[in-house]
């Protein structure tokens, strides 16, 4: 997946004001803001994958934070715009890993996951059966539509790494909501996931 | 039913299944699908997944963190942890989750907090230090500290600590949902800082006190929570530390950590005492000193290491819903307290937690609290005014005009701080540039921070918004400059003095000198220039001891500096008559102001303009002491020694030529001073504003003058102006306002209409109470005038209480022997004495008496009068020997100083003769019935 830079940006104030627009609800900001956190999310993971940083783990909150480091004005902005660019990183992350994923061919492995390298992250543990993010991926498009806020949620906490308090800031809910939101969502792509696509094609057709 | 809507429904219903127990999910499912046999197949299919998902998706994608069990809220309910089963959990924080736990066993049903470290952190870190501090803490035996039992790590390697159990309410909210008074937050406080005490004298530092570790049980128990757990959480995991800095590998909790903690500099037990000063600012006022709830970790460091908090009192003031009660309670001693333990330098908050605790024990008790010992800014309301300016209404005036020359004088010290500044400059050119390109800079900022086509906000901004606005950036800014910064504390300073507003001024004076202190070791100019600024606010505000220890130590810092050159010695002795003189002990303001004088006269470049000015000073005193002929000699040497600096039209030859004026019109020579007057205005109306406070002073003493020669119309025109302008500039309440009510009354009763003077001065009055307290020496000048006012419109006895009210003030407010006090013994003698009561009347008019002769000099016109009425009083009673003597000499003096025609030389010659005519001896009288104009014509 790649993105058209259609403006570029070199000022952090310029990052820090889409972030407030965003903030704001402006839709375009968002379009705007993702090709730039992408970029910089994607040239951060680079180095860590050429092992230039070895002495650290891959972490989405770490990775995010990195970034939000570079790309914001620190002065001009506060916990709440902090939490919409790691929503925003989590959109991107999601779609860094996806590319990788793509390029790489998915490979499985089992057992819990330790240390992580970017490469390891093309398959991810699911208790029982191992399942590959692009299916994962693919999965959650369609999660996202029946049910848009589930699927936003799942990929600010799997992809993004936030918390569930985070969460809450991003999406102006309740940490009682998130927690709902995320029971269902990980039920339902865990049952899409596992069990036969016939199964779940007949009841969404049903009646 | 619409397919989205059935989704809804479906994820509805599956969520209320996951609450219900396992073993009640069935029947809630027959109950809430029916017959819909989709939806229950759906619900179910969700079910089972939920139950089988496992560790599905629950650590994010990228995640270096090992997978770890617990992660999820609801599952480890029922689990076991060491000897205990959860069974609910308490309440989730930074560092972890509690949950409350039962020992696993049937017999007993103990039960206990658990809480469990969340992954991340790290286990064998934390295992190390619990088991070094767990023998430590469990030692911690106290009534108010919840116990650690036990610590250990689960069987997936998760830390945790067992704790005592408490059912009870964090602190905050106990005091809210119970509505406790001040006084008994105070005493439940004192509980918790006890307590801290206790664990700080075992070395155990809490080192995250906040409300919600420090509960309040059903039987109104304090008990603190986590003692000591904080150190043992204290992590240098690289995991936490790689990207935000150490600060957060500590658990704080930035809205109560102290400056070190953020900082993440050495703890003690002072930054135990500074997150008791915040929990107690909270509990006495409903909010932080700082908010730092939307901050980001920069904004929080700067915020808690370098911006003041607001007062309390002002903090509860200015609240929505303020309470102005509640600001009062709080305003003086538990402003001080709590401001002492939320100073940023831990060494200069209280020495420990008991420290604070007798502090407010007492303040409860209303005995003196130690914080006010090192605070600059410690009212007076306690101490005893024992000393203060001003001989009546007159006096005011001239209270007035010195309070500008202060203006004008330390301005000047300014110019010529500035001028220093210059000479460091060609020696240091580069960074001297810098610095001016510094503070232009800030100062432009600051100002478009208040200026409302910067800003497209308010217009209204007064200049106290932009000084408030300029001097709480100067703390959170220039933390890193304490040069700039300490400058600019001090201007902003002295513009808040200019402006009256006293209390900020020193506010910013003390801030400037604090910096100053920290920059220099040892004795520095600029500590001197800063100890003097505060010193003369303090003067200004009749704080005499405060001034006067503040004075002490200027003086031995401009001795230590002296290096021949005299400047700063002389400022300094100069700034100890100007206190001298304000106390009304004119003897010694006389010799300060010489030694003064001399200083400058020696000093290794004299300056005209300070030598002239001292002079000024000087004068000022001499005609305070009575004497007018040396007086005036020096002032006219003053003002052409000025004059020859700075040319004719200068405002400050202006503000010589008034003070000229005023003290021809005390030696009797009113139509000389008006013209000097009449310049001087005219000099400061070329150069200010209509309302400027040099205008509105000058105006009023040419309206006072004019009321002596008898122009009351335009006396009284001028002083009812005076009285709107002060009321526009200053506000209603303002003590300016006050003195210039007081003199509309004088010209009022003077007029021959006492009954308009007295609303004026109980107006005044009642100003003076809201600003000045009633203990002030101003408002013994308003009643004694009010008593005069009632003695005029025939009230002789309401004359006589409102004598002795005034008397009693300025016994308090005065020095012993202040020559105000006389003037309240001689009204209150006069009083007594027109009902015949002489016998009592007597002891008063011989201290009255007494203490003018010794304060003003036998010679002095006020001694004479008083003279002529303890002769009157002696003579009534039949002591025709006693009462000679006095009668002639007040009589000599006055003809001498006043001629035969003045009515105070008619009244003695006329007491004389009839003490002649009733002792039997008229012949003795012969002469001054020739020379009694009124006997001439009768």
């Amino acid at each position: 997946m790649r993105f058209s830079k259609r403006r570029l940006v070199g000022e952090r104030g310029d990052v820090t004001l889409l972030l407030h627009e965003l903030g704001n609800g402006s839709e375009s900001a968002l379009d705007e803001l993702l090709p730039l956190v992408y970029e910089e999310l994607k040239r951060l993971a680079g180095s860590y994958l050429r092992r230039e940083r070895s002495d650290h783990t891959l972490q989405s909150t770490a990775l995010a934070h990195e970034a939000y480091l570079r790309l914001i004005d620190q002065r001009n902005s506060n916990w709440k715009s902090r939490a919409h660019f790691f929503g925003v990183a989590a959109q991107a992350i999601r779609r860094i890993l996806i590319d990788h994923a793509k390029h790489h061919g998915r490979r499985k492995r089992g057992g819990g996951l330790k240390r992580l390298s970017l490469d390891d992250v093309a398959t991810i543990s699911a208790g029982e059966v191992d399942t590959d993010l692009l299916a994962l991926d693919l999965t959650l498009a369609k999660l996202a539509a029946e049910d848009s806020e589930s699927a936003r949620l799942v990929e600010l906490r799997f992809f993004g790494g936030l918390t569930n308090e985070e969460i809450g800031e991003v999406m102006g809910v309740s940490e009682r909501t998130v927690r709902r939101h995320w029971q269902f969502a990980r039920a339902w792509l865990y049952r899409e996931l596992t069990e036969a696509p016939s199964d779940r094609e007949g009841y969404a057709n049903a009646e | 039913m619409r397919n989205d809507e059935k989704r809804r429904r479906a994820k509805d219903l599956f969520l209320d299944a996951l609450e219900q127990e396992p073993s009640e999910r069935r029947r809630f499912l027959d109950e809430v699908c029916g017959e819909n046999r989709a939806l229950r197949l759906e619900i179910e299919s969700l079910l089972r997944a939920h139950s089988r998902a496992g560790e599905f998706l629950k650590h994010p994608a990228l995640d270096g963190d090992p997978p770890g069990p617990f992660t999820d809220i609801e599952e480890i309910i029922g689990q076991r942890v060491g000897a205990y089963r959860i069974v609910r959990l308490l309440g989730t924080g930074g560092m972890g989750t509690v949950y409350l736990g039962e020992l696993d066993d049937d017999e007993f049903s103990k039960q206990v907090a658990v809480k469990l470290i969340k992954r991340g952190m790290d286990t064998d870190s934390i295992l190390r230090r619990l088991r070094h501090e767990r023998q430590v803490l469990a030692d911690l035996e106290h009534p108010n500290i919840a116990r650690l039992v036990d610590g250990g790590a689960t069987d997936d390697g998760l830390p945790y600590l067992i704790m005592e159990y408490v059912d009870g309410l964090p602190i905050d909210q106990h005091c809210r949902d119970n509505a406790l008074s001040i006084e008994e937050r105070l005493t439940l406080f004192r509980t918790v800082c006890d307590t801290v005490h206790y664990a700080h004298q075992r070395l155990i530092v809490h080192r995250d006190l906040k409300p919600n570790n420090i509960l309040v049980d059903r039987d109104g128990r304090v008990k603190l929570l986590d003692f000591g757990i904080a150190k043992v959480l204290d992590s240098e995991s690289p995991d936490l530390t790689t990207v935000d800095g150490p600060a957060r590998s500590q658990p704080l909790t930035p809205r109560y950590a102290s400056p070190e903690q953020i900082r993440g500099g050495a703890i003690t037990t002072a930054a135990d005492v500074y997150s008791l000063g915040v929990v107690l600012y909270e509990l006495l006022t409903g909010h932080p000193p700082h908010d730092v709830a939307s901050s980001t970790p920069a904004e929080v460091r700067s915020i808690v290491c370098e911006r003041d908090p607001a007062k309390p009192s002002i903090a509860a003031a200015s609240a929505v819903g303020g309470s102005a009660r509640l600001a009062r309670r709080l305003s003086g001693d538990l402003d001080n307290v709590i401001l002492k333990a939320l100073r940023k330098e831990p060494g200069r908050r209280y020495a420990s937690a008991k420290q604070l605790s007798d502090d407010i024990r007492r303040h409860q008790d209303g005995l003196p609290i130690r914080a006010r010992a090192d605070t600059l800014g410690y009212r007076t309301r306690k101490f005893v005014r024992r000393n203060a300016v001003a001989v009546g209404a007159a006096a005011l005036l001239f209270v007035a005009m010195t309070g500008a020359a202060v203006v004008s004088t330390v301005l000047y010290v300014q110019s010529k701080r500035a001028n220093d500044r210059a000479v460091a400059a060609q020696r240091d050119a580069e960074s001297q540039r810098e610095t001016a390109q510094e503070i232009t800079e800030y100062l432009k900022n600051m100002f478009e921070a208040v200026d409302p086509d910067a800003t497209q906000e308010r217009t209204d901004v007064t200049a106290r918004q932009v000084l408030e606005t300029a001097a709480a950036r100067i703390n959170a800014e220039l933390a890193d400059r304490p040069a700039i910064a300490a400058e600019l504390h001090h201007t902003i300073g002295t513009a808040y003095k200019n402006l009256a507003l006293f209390d900020e001024a020193l506010m910013r004076y003390a801030n400037a000198l604090d910096i100053q202190r920290s920059i220099h070791d040892g004795p520095h100019a600029d500590i001197v220039g800063c100890l003097l600024s505060v010193a003369n606010i303090h003067t200004r505000k009749a704080r005499y001891p405060e001034a006067q220890s503040i004075l002490d130590e200027a003086l031995e810092m401009s001795r230590a500096l002296d290096d021949g050159s005299r400047g700063l010695l002389a400022r300094s002795i100069q700034a100890k008559a100007k206190l001298r003189f304000a106390e009304g002990v004119f003897a010694e303001a006389e010799s300060l102001y010489r030694e003064t004088v001399d200083l400058y006269r020696s000093a290794s470049e004299p300056s005209k303009y300070d030598i002239s000015h001292a002079l000024h000073d000087l004068a000022l005193t001499l005609r305070e002491r009575g004497d007018y002929a040396e007086s005036e000699a020096i002032l006219r040497n003053a003002v052409a020694m000025l004059r020859e600096e700075i040319g004719n039209n200068h405002t400050d030859i202006a503000h010589m030529l008034n003070s000229l004026g005023w003290i021809l019109e005390a030696s009797g020579n009113g139509a000389q001073s008006v013209p000097l007057v009449r310049e001087a205005l005219a000099i400061f109306e070329a150069v200010y504003d209509d309302d400027h406070p040099k205008v509105m002073m000058t105006r009023t003493n040419l309206a006072m003058m004019l009321r002596n020669e008898g122009q009351y119309e335009e006396a009284i025109a001028f002083q009812r102006e005076s009285v709107k302008v002060w009321r526009d500039r200053y506000g209603p309440d303002h003590p300016y306002v006050g003195h210039a009510l007081n003199n509309l009354a004088l010209a009022l009763d003077e007029s021959g209409d006492p009954a308009a003077a007295v609303p004026e001065l109980e107006e005044c009055i009642r100003i003076y109470n809201s600003t000045l307290g009633e203990d002030h020496a101003v408002v013994g000048i308003a009643i004694y005038n009010l008593a005069n006012a009632l003695r005029d419109l025939g009230y002789d006895e309401a004359a006589e209480a409102r004598a002795r009210t005034s008397l009693g003030i300025r016994r308090r407010a005065l020095r012993e022997g202040h020559p105000d006090i006389a003037r309240s013994l001689q009204l209150i003698a006069e009083l007594m004495m027109a009902r015949g009561r002489n016998e009592a009347a007597l002891p008063l008019i011989e201290e009255a008496f007494e203490i003018r002769q010794a304060a003003l000099g036998p010679t002095h016109g006020f001694t004479g009068s008083t003279g002529r009425s303890l002769g009157e009083c002696l003579y009534a009673l039949g002591r025709y020997t006693a009462a000679e003597p006095h009668l002639l000499n007040s009589h000599a003096l006055f003809d001498s100083t006043r001629g035969p025609d003045d009515e105070l030389t008619r009244k003695a010659a006329e007491a004389l003769i009839s003490l002649y005519d009733a002792w039997g001896k008229p012949e003795r009288a012969v002469d001054l019935r020739a020379r009694q104009p009124s006997s001439r014509e009768g």
